[in-house]
């Protein structure tokens, strides 16, 4: 963690744009393919248990067949979860950059939870090739899989949903009251209608339409698959948008947009084409009608995705000015030139003269009145009271009414002795210079 | 017939939940929405680069009830010289000509029904920061709503600050 935390520098502009799209991007890659692993494990779990229970050939064998399609490959999983995960937290290290957002914490306990997720799903999948023997073990270790992978879920929603609060971050000191609040509760209930949605259509995609497809032993056994599948993916299709609805109910205004009600609107729109062909899947009993099924429903996440970043920024949009301003004042020290020493090691008069160039001149001048009166009136009475004249930048009061009173700019004591060292040394220069 | 009618029903539902998107759309464009001010006011110009204190424009923080905005006049004292070229600073340089006041929207208000009689004052003289209610202003550019002001983001603040907590602080 100490290492992640160094890796991190003060993002410039243009970090900003990367990292935003990163992601997106990225979690296009981890939400499908945590929620896949978990919807498959889940459908897998309960045909065994059920299957077993009613003494069901077809269910048990689609069982097995779930895992042995969908599970495995710790390679798949590192490169589409883990990887991912992590370079989510590393964006958002940058966008959240020097603010109360406890991104390692957060993103930390994410990788680990991804972590053992995929691991046990893996062990899961080792031993359903063997369900017979090592049935027992086959139904802890899914188990396991299935607790940590929803935990992942669990984890990402609360995340990623109490970014919508930024006044809530500093008062937060672990992780665990993200976990409960009205907005992560019905988040993730979408997420599980999503996660087991787009594992029926991803299984009924890969079993019917991908290549040669699975390798079905009998025609009774097909009809069953595509039944289940096609069922399992309808009714959690049409069950999406009444969390999607609630969801937009109940979010905070703080980042409320335009494009949030636009690409959720986009997204339920997708949905509804979704439910019409897997209608007529089950009705026709006829997968090819449902091929289009599978990409739209990753489009869809992609829809959801924007949108939800894009309320996110909204809501911590003050951050990001911050940020750019923070970036745009290491521009400006990155193009002084070589050998002057930075505003820090500065002191004295051309500390002075570096203040009151920012944060004086947009009012004052020397031999004219801008909003404030010139300074060759006024500096005079200054000369040799040096002291008066800190104590004047310190505590401004109104001295002449034709002008506005001057604001308190909030100066340290050294800095307003440095300003004041400079005028006085300006003024006697100009004075020099007029005599001559 | 029926084969008819289930798909015409999940197009009607999902036609349903689009519309109700819609409505919640249309409810934050009309009554949530910050509103758009009759000036884009750059409050990060003016507090975060400035450096400008809250109550150099709304003056009666620290003295009533009300922080209220700023006369035309404080601010032309000002830009009647400084950045006189921006179209922001051209509008108000209409307003100040045209002798109108500049009717600014507010952007925080309790509901009429909720009973609030809250004051700026006493907050302002306990020391409480702008930005505990109001969020970053210093990184805003038109103010907005960042914290939703209820009664427990109060209690919760008043709990802290050792503050009362009677009924009677704040609804009269």
């Amino acid at each position: 963690m100490v290492i992640w935390d160094a890796l991190i520098s003060q993002p410039r502009a243009d970090h900003l744009i990367v990292a935003k799209y990163m992601v997106i991007v990225l979690s296009l890659f981890f939400f499908p393919y945590i929620s896949l692993l978990f919807g498959s494990l889940l459908y897998a779990l309960g045909l065994n248990i059920k299957g077993r229970a009613d003494q069901n050939p077809h269910e048990i064998r689609l069982s097995a067949d779930i895992m042995g399609t969908l599970g495995g490959g710790l390679g798949r999983g590192f490169f589409l979860g883990i990887l991912p995960i992590m370079v989510i937290g590393i964006a958002f290290a940058q966008i959240l950059y020097d603010s109360d957002f406890k991104v390692v914490l957060h993103f930390g306990t994410l990788l680990a939870l991804t972590t053992l997720g995929i691991i046990f799903h893996f062990f899961a999948h080792s031993y359903a090739l063997e369900i017979q023997a090592k049935e027992k073990v086959f139904r802890i270790t899914a188990t396991l899989a299935a607790i940590f992978l929803f935990l992942t879920l669990y984890g990402f929603v609360a995340t990623t949903s109490l970014m919508y609060y930024p006044g809530k971050w500093a008062h937060m000191n672990s992780g665990l009251p993200s976990l409960f609040s009205a907005v992560v509760f019905v988040r993730l209930l979408w997420a599980l209608t999503f996660a087991l949605g787009f594992a029926a259509v991803t299984l009924l995609f890969f079993f019917f339409l991908w290549g040669e497809g699975l390798d079905f032993e009998s025609e009774g056994y097909k009809r069953f698959v595509r039944y289940f599948l096609s069922g399992n993916a309808f009714l959690f299709t049409l069950l999406q948008p009444l969390f999607l609805v609630w969801d937009l109910y109940i979010f905070p205004e703080i980042g409320k947009t335009a494009a949030v009600y636009h690409w959720t609107a986009a997204f339920v729109l997708l949905l509804m084409l979704c439910s019409v062909f897997l209608y007529y899947v089950i009705i026709k009993q006829n997968e090819r009608i449902g091929r289009a099924v599978f990409p739209m429903y990753v489009v869809g996440a992609l829809l959801f995705f924007v949108g939800d970043h894009t309320g996110r920024e909204t809501a911590y949009q003050e951050h990001t000015n911050y940020l750019l301003t923070q970036a745009q004042q290491l521009e400006q020290q990155r193009i002084v030139p070589p050998g002057q020493a930075p505003e820090e090691a500065v002191a004295g008069v051309e500390l002075g003269k570096q203040i009151y160039n920012i944060r004086c001149a947009a009012c004052h001048a020397f031999d004219r009145k801008i909003v404030g009166p010139p300074h060759i009136d006024v500096l005079p009475k200054y000369v040799g009271k040096k002291e008066e004249l800190v104590q004047f930048i310190l505590n401004p009061v109104r001295v002449n009414t034709e002008y506005p009173p001057m604001p308190n700019l909030g100066l340290q004591p050294h800095e307003a002795e440095a300003v004041a060292e400079y005028l006085l040394e300006e003024f006697e220069r100009q004075q020099q210079a007029a005599g001559q | 017939m029926k084969e008819k009618l289930i798909p015409i029903g999940i197009v009607g539902y999902f036609l349903v939940m689009i519309a109700l998107i819609g409505v919640l759309g249309w409810y934050w464009q009309n009554f949530q929405k910050t509103p758009q001010q009759p000036i884009e006011f750059p409050h990060n110009v003016h507090v975060g680069k400035l450096k400008l204190d809250c109550q150099f424009c709304h003056q009666f923080a620290s003295k009533s009830r009300f922080a209220t905005v700023p006369t035309v006049k404080l601010c032309v004292d000002c830009h009647k010289t400084a950045a006189t070229d921006r179209p922001e600073v051209k509008k108000l340089m209409k307003y100040w000509e045209d002798q109108i006041p500049i009717e600014w929207l507010k952007v925080y208000s309790f509901r009429k029904n909720a009973n609030v009689n809250f004051s700026h004052k006493p907050h302002i003289r306990a020391g409480v920061d702008c930005s505990t209610c109001h969020g970053r202003v210093d990184q805003m550019i038109t103010a907005r709503k960042t914290r939703n002001i209820n009664m427990g983001f109060c209690v919760s603040c008043h709990r802290q600050a050792k503050a009362p907590t009677d009924c009677w602080t704040c609804h009269k």
